[in-house]
């Protein structure tokens, strides 16, 4: 690994202001159409997961694209992934005993 | 680019004389110092000193127990025995092996492993120091002027209603006062891992791939990410008690619908991986010990490095076993249990290595050495009660009695306390340009050795026969008493052997014999081609390596290349 | 990272400034927040489950036009500050003062339309109430046990969880308004070099983890029916 490596990254990719304006239609519509969902008649556990399911595509839009992970050296989305691991397993590990009480 | 380099070292040019910032004299230039090895010393001297304090108040304790209180002995009154073990408790976790030997050793030793000058963040270096020793002062206040004793692990519901007696005649919250205490220690421990993180990806010298990398640091490189990821779960979780404390919003509160179980779920989230926190820089510590005092390369480099990793890992998801008797569902206790068992294939992994390393080596027994086995040992019979403890049927007869206190000192204590001793030892001369007195050493290590294995045996046997642990007195029975008083008289040996100990490190620091040679015990690693003490930055060139850390053969062929050539 | 300064026997000492290093180390940070809140989220997934029809029925009370205009607020915003960046590293600084204008515009408007809704639940009879104050019998419906008042218990920890988890957000996007405001100043004086915007980065990033949490929030405690 290089560890002398100062070359910035940045300069290699011009995010143009019109990928960000993409991103935030984007965004804007993932938003509405969770509002629309939420009204409509669906159990609540499919309710739940798919609030969650459209907040993660918004939130990866906006690591990926508005914090530049999709841009950076891969070292920062292996951390990334690494921290949504470990945060993942923390969450299904505490429902291990919640979901399965007498 | 290169880079103008600090001058030459010469016998008294070195990180003690030279400042960073414009303070130039004690205690100014110390406490406002970002070089990381002022910065580990300051950690080291407040953390040994913490120790020493909370040894003595162990002594107590065990002195307490020395009778059963039917006899009528009685030292410490049941209403403040609670906050004794408390203020025990608080400060030998996290102002002691917490920080451990990543604070210190970490600091002062992590720059100079990889051939860089300094951290990647040498001011937040300084800041999480400033961190450390404000939290550390708050909570001994806070325990001390309204007496805790919610045990340190602040369980509710009990810690959000008890109002804690004063023992200075005024009514105090000495609870929320810890609790913030610990939320700001936690964030010294975080910003020591976000710099160990960065400086071990991008501050490694020429040729020093990941593979090249010392032991000691892979090991605080994966102590760094718990480090980063489990500290602030328990931050917000002892900062959403404090504020349940103040408002009651129920979270943990069954009258209101809470459970107190989460609150379990969440402080275990990050006290589990903890105690990795406080044991893998000291099994590193131990790579490096080892290779050096059989002057031979370490068994098994690669899987020590990724058993670490590994341990790091799985660490962080078995923390339910502590919560075996709580009542969460089956399930989960399976899982865990499950979990548990595989947390100790890393470990063995190691200790397998740290043997093959011995094995028919020509070991020289320094003191640094004979704590670094006793290290191996100790940590074997803690992780091995572990097992008990993991395994569902047992875990229920056995916990919350004597024997896990037995377990969890052998393995803080036993083990990464004895491997920050080995490591402290190992390095004096590096870091203070003295020697201290091998004579004092050895005698501090009978003593501590014998010492605890007669303090913490008897706890194994008394916590088999059922005794709980947290309790001030015990029943009158033989088997309690004796075991009880034998574990005592173990307590005045260890404590001699600390004291001792003690001794001897400041005694070595104010009056060893001073010393400026690179490299007496003859190791293969960066960190001893440096100047004895290290000067400001370091090294007085940029440094390239070409070989494994732990190639002796390599190693003794560059020394003797050296010697012909004349050089220093 | 800034060079040392020494003094005495040291010579001077230059470096890499090393941005990358630095936003790797602001990533790291970010990702204690992200397990900060994580626990949060720990909590409140609990008592959902454990109280499902409660927790629909508190979050009804809750305004979904209020909850959506915040969440475009801070989506607009965080779009905003990307370009405040991107044209300050180009060098056109009036630009990137409009566009930081805005961000804090947002960011205000955001803690004000908040207010706002907490202000509406407090004439609800919907607060915290100190500890003390509540055993002087002065509590809230929210929390005084045995009252005729009391909301069912799955209702009060939903209100516990609302107030606590979007205050501790507020706190954040104050913070975020203050590290804007400072970079706007620092901006406008020139001492903001485009070599070391690492100040600047970061703060972008800030600003858009406290969208990403936001993001979040919003359908967990707005939409639940």
């Amino acid at each position: 690994m290089n560890s002398n490596n100062h070359t910035n990254s940045m300069d290699q990719h011009s995010s143009t202001v019109a990928a960000s304006v993409v991103v935030f239609v984007l965004l804007i519509i993932l938003t509405i159409a969770t509002v629309v969902l939420s009204g409509m008649n669906i159990s609540s556990m499919g309710a739940l997961l798919i609030a969650v399911a459209i907040a993660t595509i918004k939130a990866s839009l906006v690591a990926l694209f508005f914090m530049h992970l999709h841009y950076e050296d891969i070292i920062f989305r292996v951390f990334f992934v690494f921290a949504i691991f470990a945060l993942a397993g923390i969450f299904l590990l505490t429902f291990s005993d919640y979901a399965f009480r007498s | 680019m290169s880079k103008k380099k600090a001058s030459q070292a010469t016998e008294s040019n070195n990180f003690f004389n030279q400042h960073t910032g414009k303070w130039t004299t004690f205690p100014m230039s110390w406490l406002t110092s970002t070089d990381h090895k002022r910065i580990g010393l300051m950690y080291g001297y407040s953390m040994f000193f913490f120790f020493g304090l909370a040894a003595l108040i162990g002594l107590i304790i065990k002195l307490q127990k020395m009778y059963p209180a039917s006899s009528g002995w009685e030292i410490i009154p049941p209403s403040l025995y609670g906050s004794f073990f408390t203020l025990h408790g608080v400060i030998m976790i996290f102002l002691f092996i917490l920080p451990g030997a990543s604070a210190v050793l970490g600091n002062f030793l992590l720059p100079l492993q990889l051939g860089a000058k300094d951290v990647a963040f040498p001011r937040v270096n300084l800041l999480s120091f400033w961190l450390y020793l404000g939290g550390a002062i708050l909570a001994v206040v806070g325990i001390l002027l309204g007496a805790a004793d919610t045990g340190w692990t602040f369980t509710p519901p009990y810690s959000v209603t008890t109002k804690t007696i004063s023992i200075f005649g005024f009514s105090f919250d000495s609870v929320s006062w810890m609790l913030v205490a610990a939320f700001i220690l936690g964030w010294g421990t975080i910003l020591t891992g976000i710099n160990f993180i960065v400086t071990i990806h991008r501050m490694r010298c020429k040729g020093m791939t990941l593979f090249r990398m010392p032991l000691f640091s892979w090991t605080l490189y994966a102590t760094s990410w718990i480090q980063v990821l489990a500290t602030p779960v328990v931050g917000i979780t002892l900062l959403m008690l404090a504020i349940e404390r103040v408002m009651p919003v129920g979270f943990f509160d069954p009258a209101k619908g809470g459970d107190p179980i989460l609150y379990q779920h969440l402080f275990w989230i990050y006290s589990h991986p903890a105690v990795y926190i406080m044991i893998l820089p000291t099994m590193g510590l131990v790579s490096e010990i080892l290779p050096t005092y059989c002057q031979r390369p370490i068994f098994g480099y690669k899987s020590i490095a990724l058993s670490s990793c590994a341990l790091a890992i799985f660490g962080y998801f078995i923390w339910a076993h502590h919560m075996f008797t709580t009542g969460m569902s089956d399930f989960a206790n399976a899982v865990f249990s499950l979990l548990t068992f595989l947390v100790a294939i890393p470990t063995a992994i190691k200790v397998f290595n740290w043997s093959a390393t011995l094995y028919k080596a020509s070991i020289s027994f320094q003191p640094a050495l004979l704590f670094a086995i006793a290290y191996v040992f100790n940590f074997m019979i803690g992780g091995l009660t572990g097992m008990f403890l993991g395994s569902l049927s047992t875990s229920i007869h056995l916990h919350d009695t004597e024997f896990i206190v037995a377990h969890f000192h052998y393995t803080m204590f036993g083990g990464a306390a004895f491997g920050l001793i080995a490591g402290t030892l190992h390095y004096f001369p590096k870091m203070f340009g003295r020697i201290y007195s091998k004579g004092s050493a050895y005698a501090a290590f009978v003593l501590m050795f014998v010492g605890f294995h007669a303090t913490y045996v008897p706890m194994f046997i008394m916590g088999m026969n059922g005794l709980p642990r947290r309790y001030h007195t015990y029943p009158d029975i033989p088997l309690f008493s004796n075991m009880q008083f034998a574990s005592t008289i173990g307590s005045w040996i260890l404590v001699s052997g600390i004291m001792l100990l003690l001794f001897t490190l400041v005694r070595g620091i104010l009056k060893g014999e001073v010393t400026t040679e690179r490299n007496p015990w003859n190791s293969s690693t960066l960190e001893w081609q440096t100047a004895t003490p290290p000067t400001l930055f370091n090294f007085e060139q940029d440094m390239e390596v070409t070989r494994d850390p732990y190639d002796y053969p390599a190693f003794r062929l560059e020394q003797k290349k050296s010697k012909a050539g004349g050089k220093k | 990272m800034s060079s040392q300064t020494t003094s005495g026997a040291v010579t001077e000492h230059s470096e890499h400034y090393d941005e990358v290093g630095t936003r790797l180390g602001f990533w790291l940070f970010l990702f204690t927040e992200l397990f900060l809140f994580g626990a949060f989220f720990i909590v409140y997934l609990v008592y959902r489950t454990t109280y499902l029809p409660d927790f629909q029925t508190a979050s009804n009370q809750l305004s979904t036009v209020i909850g959506t205009t915040n969440t475009i607020i801070l989506l607009f915003s965080s779009l905003t500050v990307v370009l405040a960046i991107h044209y300050m590293r180009k060098g056109i600084k009036k630009m990137a003062l409009t566009f930081l204008s805005i961000t804090i515009l947002c960011g205000l408007a955001f803690l004000v339309i908040k207010s706002f809704e907490w202000g509406g639940k407090f004439d609800h009879n919907l607060f915290l109430q100190l500890r003390g104050n509540i055993e002087q019998g002065l509590g809230s419906p929210l929390l005084t046990p045995g009252s005729s008042e009391m909301l069912p218990m799955g209702q009060v920890l939903f209100f516990g969880l609302y107030f606590i988890m979007t205050g501790t957000h507020a706190l954040h996007i104050i913070i975020g308004l203050i590290w804007m405001s400072v970079l706007w100043v620092w901006i406008y004086q020139g001492k903001l070099k485009t070599d070391r915007a690492g100040i600047l980065e970061n703060g972008g990033l800030y600003w858009h983890l406290v969208d990403l949490i936001w993001i979040y929030l919003f359908p967990l405690f707005y939409l639940i029916a």
